[in-house]
């Protein structure tokens, strides 16, 4: 608000800028017309006076000596004196009061240039059509700019198209005094590419004889807001487990009746025909167990027992295991490397992930080239399965490693696979890494560390 | 096949859990082998049945009312050292959370399991506690 006041006192917008550059022409302007009134009295007095003293010598030479006619005459002379010595003191003394002033207010403004330049949010100054006229150093850090790279720029250039609405009538609303009090939340894109949450807060300043401008405090919020959402995430995560974990259990004890049962029945008949039915009944049984086996790893993917291994075995023993999923038109190349690349991990979980891989791999790819290859990247060992198959479209991407989510017919994918890799390459303190393109073919890529977290529990 | 022992007798399977299906179908299963099967519905009552009847080999559920499948094998391992025992439970990380050493007594057949799975541990149980060999 004082800054408000502040601006109203001053004569032309762009010079009035409360940033780092306007406030040395703003006291300029002031102290010229304090010169000037000044001067302009210095000039009268001493022009009073030497009338006065001219006058007061004149008397004498006309020779009107005698007593009242010389205090006639010479009291101006006097006076002249009197009022020179008088505005020279005046002076004197108001030039040193206003020295004071003057460096109060000197001291003043850098403390709050100082303020605005160190404060730790964004302070942009805007014209009402949006053009940045200053801009503090959180304002450029935050999106990646120089200052005289954002100066002179519409702030809506920072905005996406698809808020671009919304914050035009965010703007009009605070020029009309409407919305003061709220924290508007905006997207902001960086030249970067990346997108930041903000949280801004602004104040409309109207100087009496300018155009009223904005002052924008803008807060980058985007860490906070990512932390928040992987705690739902996660929250997600592990509400969904109990689920899935209660859901197994329970099924698991009818199916083990069932299984026990039909196994009974069979010990009890020599009817082929009885015997047949009793077969199916159990192959239907086993389909449901293995879907709550998945179930139970999903919820549990249990604790983790690293050893020193050769990743290029346990990507071979994957190769051959995932062989029953590869169709006849589809080649597999391997790029295993010839050192040996040794990690803490547990082989029988990271093969499950890249029999998981190579599956998908399979699956994506009816012909064409299927390639395992294994580097070391840094610290980091990567394993990559990467196919040329029909690739992976933008939507499917972002739910890839949701759990219950698959692009694959009733019956032949639980939606877990890539849900339950994930979980066993994050619980050895990894990663998997995707890109694809539709019709050419995707790249998953399984990065592990060479240390494995100690609480290695998944 | 017969797994009858030395002495010419069945060899008794203590069979424990609290749900009825799975008793009285493991024991149906087990009765068409030779053997004589025992049942329990939670650990107290198992523990009675232990000390009434002659046991070659515990099976029991891991999640029950009162004491768990665990507590119960050490339980009874008390008053009959080496009882070969077999631990039935869903859950995986239950068995990886015990430790080691007593993993190793314990056979673990995880739900669901089916009739092919049973009737091997507990043969090999039996056997094992025949000849001594665990």
């Amino acid at each position: 608000m004082e800054r408000s006041t502040e601006g109203a006192r001053k004569e032309s917008l762009p010079e009035t800028i409360p940033g780092t550059g306007g406030h040395k022409k703003a006291r300029g302007n002031v102290t010229a017309a304090s010169v000037v009134i000044w001067v302009v009295l210095v000039a009268l007095g001493t022009l009073f006076a030497l009338i006065a003293i001219l006058i007061g010598l004149q008397a004498r030479q006309l020779n009107f000596m005698s007593l009242p006619v010389g205090i006639l005459f010479e009291a101006p002379l006097a006076a002249g004196i009197i009022a020179l010595l008088w505005y020279g003191r005046t002076l004197r003394t108001a030039t040193t009061a206003r020295g004071v002033a003057t460096d109060a207010l000197a001291q003043s403004e850098a403390n709050f240039r100082e303020l605005v330049a160190s404060a730790p949010d964004g302070i942009f100054t805007l014209n009402a059509k949006a053009i940045v006229l200053d801009v503090n150093e959180a304002g450029e850090a935050l999106l990646g700019l120089g200052r005289k790279d954002i100066v002179g720029r519409s702030l809506m250039d920072f905005v996406p198209p698809n808020r671009l609405p919304t914050a035009r009538a965010y703007l009009a609303d605070r020029l009309k005094g409407l919305r003061a009090s709220e924290l508007y939340e905006a997207i902001f894109s960086a030249p970067s590419g990346n997108s930041l949450h903000v949280q801004l807060r602004s104040n409309v300043v109207r100087p009496a004889d300018a155009d009223p401008f904005l002052v924008y405090i803008v807060r980058d919020v985007t860490a906070q807001i990512e932390a928040q959402r992987k705690l739902l995430e996660t929250e997600r995560w592990v509400s969904m487990g109990r689920l899935a974990s209660f859901v197994a259990h329970e099924i698991n004890t009818p199916l083990t009746n069932i299984s026990l049962l039909t196994a009974s029945v069979a010990r009890r008949t020599k009817d082929p025909e009885v015997l047949e039915r009793l077969k199916k009944i159990s192959t239907q049984g086993k389909i449901a167990a293995n879907i709550t086996a998945e179930l139970l790893k999903f919820a549990r993917p249990g604790s983790i027992n690293p050893v020193e291994t050769n990743l290029s075995e346990v990507v071979e023993a994957a190769v051959e295991q995932a062989e029953v999923f590869r169709k006849p038109a589809t080649r597999l190349k391997t790029q295993l490397g010839v050192r040996p690349l040794i990690r803490p991990i547990d082989p029988l979980r990271i093969q499950e992930v890249v029999v998981n891989l190579l599956k998908n791999a399979y699956e994506a790819t009816p012909e064409g080239t299927v390639t395992v290859r294994l580097e070391e990247r840094g610290e980091l060992a990567a394993i990559e399965v990467s196919d040329t198959g029909m690739g992976i479209p933008p939507e499917v991407m972002a739910r890839l490693f949701e759990a219950f989510f698959t692009t694959k017919k009733k019956g032949e994918g639980t939606g877990l696979g890539l849900a339950i890799s994930r979980n066993f390459v994050v619980s050895h303190g990894g990663d998997i890494t995707i890109s694809s393109e539709v019709n050419k073919g995707s790249t998953f890529t399984v990065l592990l560390p060479e240390e494995v977290p100690s609480a290695g529990q998944g | 096949m017969t797994n009858e022992s030395a002495e010419g007798r069945k060899p008794g399977i203590l069979v424990v859990d609290d749900d009825e299906g799975i008793r009285e179908n493991i024991a149906d299963l087990l009765s068409t082998e030779d053997y004589r099967v025992i049942v329990a519905s939670n650990a107290n009552e198992a523990m009675d049945r232990l000390a009434a009847e002659d046991v070659d080999l515990l099976l029991t559920d891991f999640q029950m009312p009162g004491r768990n499948g665990v507590e119960l094998i050490e339980a009874a391992r008390t008053t009959k050292k080496d009882l070969p025992a077999i631990l039935m439970t869903a859950y995986l990380y239950v068995y990886e959370q015990i430790d080691e050493e007593r993993r190793k007594a314990i056979s673990l057949l995880r739900k669901p399991f089916d009739a092919d799975e049973v009737l091997r541990l507990v043969a090999e149980g039996v056997r094992k506690n025949n000849g001594g060999l665990q």
